[in-house]
């Protein structure tokens, strides 16, 4: 089961929305997965997941305590880079697990 | 009550608001949104300091911006200003990057899973340049409540406005 935190400022409407996108893609990618919500002024403490999908600003020096792989998903709010973003992320998850997911 | 629609009325929505700070339109909204019981004053406060922590500029074809802030919210809501010039809102992912914003959509959320399928739609539909136009180019606040009730058809419910003491 592939672990992954979708974060936003508030944890509220951005994330739901990308959340769903997401639950979208790896649905068609046939990857298994549980996505939980969070907000960003978490992700540094976050320990138990793949990946985190943050939809809004954090610092680029921000570490995670877990080094887990930080990716941003703007895209699928704008619209700009959509379809570019759900390649990458699949790819990406593809890699992690190819490393062993959690 | 979490409902699943986000309410608007007539009185949610300013056309031709002239404002100078994002701060401005905010308050003007809000204040409206307060009179109508849908929020708390803590609220708009709250609402406030989050966009200085983490703005919600969205850096679409037509840049637009969606200041929402979880609690205190009793009623989900849409609010809309359209803006005479644009006001600054910063860009949401933290690019420090200015975005001249001329239409704002002021957000109550009382429960994201419910409201999930209506704010999807709404990101959808204003990726689109099209519905980005026609929303700028609206000079009617009831042409603004037609082509929101388009756009976002069923999750959204336009109250008939009850004109309180104020007239």
């Amino acid at each position: 089961m592939f672990k992954i935190v979708v974060a936003c400022g508030g944890g509220i409407f951005t994330t739901t929305v990308v959340t769903d996108q997401v639950k979208d893609i790896l649905r068609k990618a046939k990857i298994q997965n549980t996505i939980t919500p969070a907000k960003l002024t978490e992700i540094a403490n976050i320990s138990d997941a793949d990946l985190i999908i943050v939809t809004g600003k954090f610092g680029t020096d921000t570490k995670n305590v877990a080094n887990i792989p930080i990716i941003i998903g703007m895209s699928l709010l704008t619209g700009v880079g959509a379809e570019e973003f759900k390649v990458e992320l699949v790819e990406k998850i593809k890699e992690i697990q190819a490393k062993g997911a959690k | 009550m979490a409902g699943v629609q986000l309410h608007t009325d007539i009185e949610l929505v300013e056309v031709s608001l002239e404002a100078e700070t994002s701060e401005q339109v905010i308050r003007e909204l809000g204040k409206t949104v307060l009179a109508k019981g849908y929020i708390d004053e803590e609220f708009i406060e709250n609402l406030l300091a989050r966009e200085k922590e983490f703005p919600t500029g969205l850096e679409t074809v037509y840049p637009i911006a969606i200041p929402h802030v979880g609690g205190h919210c009793h009623t989900s809501f849409l609010a809309v200003a359209v803006l005479k010039k644009p006001v600054t809102f910063m860009a949401m992912e933290g690019t420090g990057k200015e975005l001249k914003v001329r239409c704002v959509f002021l957000f109550g959320i009382t429960d994201p899973q419910h409201q999930v399928e209506v704010l999807k739609k709404f990101i959808f539909a204003f990726r689109e340049e099209e519905n980005l136009k026609k929303i700028h180019e609206a000079t009617e606040k009831k042409e603004v409540l037609t082509i929101l009730k388009t756009l976002l058809d069923d999750g959204l419910v336009i109250d008939s406005a009850v004109k309180e003491a104020k007239d």
